[in-house]
């Protein structure tokens, strides 16, 4: 898949910073659940399996969909703070609580899919680092749910290329083609009309690297 | 037969020499079924024990059929059902196994599907308003460079690349969505009165599908790097969609499904006003596995204009391995 590095949106010096630390800081912080899901990420496409693979999660599974309720979690907090915090109006109200309940609905069906093992709290390093913009001025704040959304695209892009079952695969994968909709619909509402800014995602996943 | 009052004695005997043949028929079948079940031997004893015996004559059609039966369910000798009378010959259908390699060559077909939809358009500023050409030049690229990949993978898995259309889209959809636009003196078709419009939405339509139809490989690829180069794609098809669906329906409305906003906030958006559906660059909370409905066309006398379903492929739309390459 051809993912030049390109920025989307007006780059600031905060998004910058914020990519740094996804990079660096969330790696981390995830990288034991990536190293669980280690097997599935290794299978290449050069190796021929005779045996279906399996529907429901396996134990690494639960530690990478585990590790997107969190960032899910995370999400609904950052839009509560923008929700919440300031006098929206109109339309922008109206799209970003929309996206919100998305973002919950996610969380509560990769709870279904965990039972017991769901963690059921937010990222709160994810939190940390978007907090700033998401209860700023409405600019910046699109701005940064525009890098949010390609960052949650990104990281389950990466969890079903690690993924075992197909049950979390199929899941994740409803998901984040929404996602990728989302951000489309935040960069429009920003004002970025380039398409290589539309349309390539060079956003960091928060899940790619050991920790 | 008498049709005056009936005579209760005559009447008795009419019915004792009516249930006469069906008990003897019932003693018979139970007779072979009992000898032919209870018996050690093989399929083709039986069938001669069912159709060599006297009392084969006395039994009717329905005990011809149940022979036949018994003798299917028997023994190992016999592989099908007995044939009665003449069949014609038969040709086997090649097998039709569905793997990766089957799923990959179906996802190039679509690519270079939505490729010959762009290629039709593209010069034609009747069907597409020179103001998009930057865009839909944009996105044929991406479709060719997804369709490399997806032929490059199947080469990987074992398999044949296809560099082609799918065959069931390219018979039956996409003509059917040309006729719409263009008309068809022979069906009785007028030519659309929208041109441009209908094109973005196929557009739009072709492009859900490629989304959905990646989405719909995940719980069907066998290996987890496979799924990930597919939803990689399947990422960038949504927000080609996206994109269309702002163009097509206009912001804010076409952001997002009034029934989501309704949900999510209690307010009812107003609807955008629009001769056909109007589409959403965020149609729901998740990916839609769903046909998408297009209404393109000109209105007919009752105001009706022509619909198509574009579904993600099936077992009839399928690039199966026995089909080669093309």
């Amino acid at each position: 898949m051809p993912e030049s590095p390109t920025s989307v949106g007006p780059d600031s010096d905060g998004a910058t910073a914020r990519r740094r630390l996804i990079g660096a800081g969330l790696a981390g912080l995830v990288g034991s659940l990536v190293l669980a899901g280690r097997a599935g990420a290794t299978a290449t496409p050069e190796q021929t399996t005779t045996t279906a693979p399996p529907r429901q999660p396996t134990s690494s599974d639960t530690l990478l969909l585990g590790a997107a309720q969190r960032a899910e979690l995370a999400a609904v907090a950052l839009y509560d703070t923008t929700l919440t915090g300031r006098q929206l109006v109109g339309d922008e109200r109206l799209v970003l609580t929309g996206i919100r309940e998305a973002h919950q609905a996610y969380a509560q069906s990769l709870s279904a899919i965990l039972g017991k093992a769901a963690p059921d709290i937010a990222e709160q390093l994810v939190v940390d680092l978007f907090g700033g913009p998401f209860g700023g001025p409405i600019g910046g704040m699109l701005e940064a749910a525009n890098e949010l959304e390609n960052v949650l695209v990104a990281t389950h892009t990466e969890i079903i290329g690690a993924l075992q079952g197909t049950e979390g695969a199929a899941l994740i994968a409803s998901i984040l083609v929404v996602e990728a909709r989302h951000a489309t619909v935040l960069a429009d509402m920003v004002g970025v009309s380039g398409l290589d800014d539309l349309l390539i995602n060079d956003a960091e996943p928060l899940a790619t690297t050991e920790g | 037969m008498n049709y005056g009052t009936p005579n209760h004695d005559e009447l008795r005997r009419e019915l004792r020499s009516l249930g006469t043949p069906g008990r003897a028929e019932r003693r018979a079948l139970r007779r072979t079924a009992e000898a032919t079940l209870s018996s050690d031997v093989n399929a083709a004893d039986r069938v001669a024990t069912l159709l060599g015996r006297r009392r084969f004559l006395h039994l009717g059609g329905a005990s011809v059929a149940t022979a036949a039966v018994l003798a299917a369910c028997g023994g190992t000798e016999s592989p099908g059902i007995a044939k009665i009378g003449m069949a014609p010959t038969t040709t086997e259908l090649p097998p039709a196994v569905v793997n990766d390699a089957v799923l990959l060559r179906t996802a190039s077909s679509l690519e270079h599907t939505a490729i010959s939809i762009y290629d039709l358009v593209l010069d034609n500023a009747d069907l597409l308003d020179p103001m998009y050409r930057e865009l839909a030049t944009r996105f044929r690229d991406d479709h060719a460079e997804h369709a490399a990949l997806m032929e490059e993978l199947t080469v990987e898995v074992g398999g044949e690349a296809w560099t082609c259309g799918n065959p069931r889209l390219d018979e039956i959809v996409v003509p059917a969505i040309l006729r719409a636009i263009t008309g068809d003196e022979d069906a009785g078709l007028a030519p659309s009165d929208d041109p441009r419009r209908d094109v973005l939405n196929v557009a739009q339509a072709f492009e859900s599908l490629a989304g959905s139809t990646y989405q719909a490989l995940m719980p069907v690829l066998s290996l987890p790097a496979l799924r990930k180069d597919a939803i990689s794609i399947a990422s960038q098809e949504v927000r080609h969609a996206a994109i269309l669906s702002i163009a097509i329906t206009g912001r804010p409305a076409g952001y997002m499904h009034p029934d989501e906003i309704a949900a999510a906030t209690g307010q009812q958006p107003v609807v955008p006003e629009s001769d056909v559906p109007p589409v959403y660059a965020i149609p729901g909370q998740f990916g839609n596995l769903g046909a998408t409905q297009l209404v393109i066309g000109a209105p007919n006398e009752i105001g009706n204009r022509v619909e198509v379903n574009v579904e993600t492929p099936s077992l009839n739309s399928l690039v199966y391995e026995y089909l080669g390459t093309c």
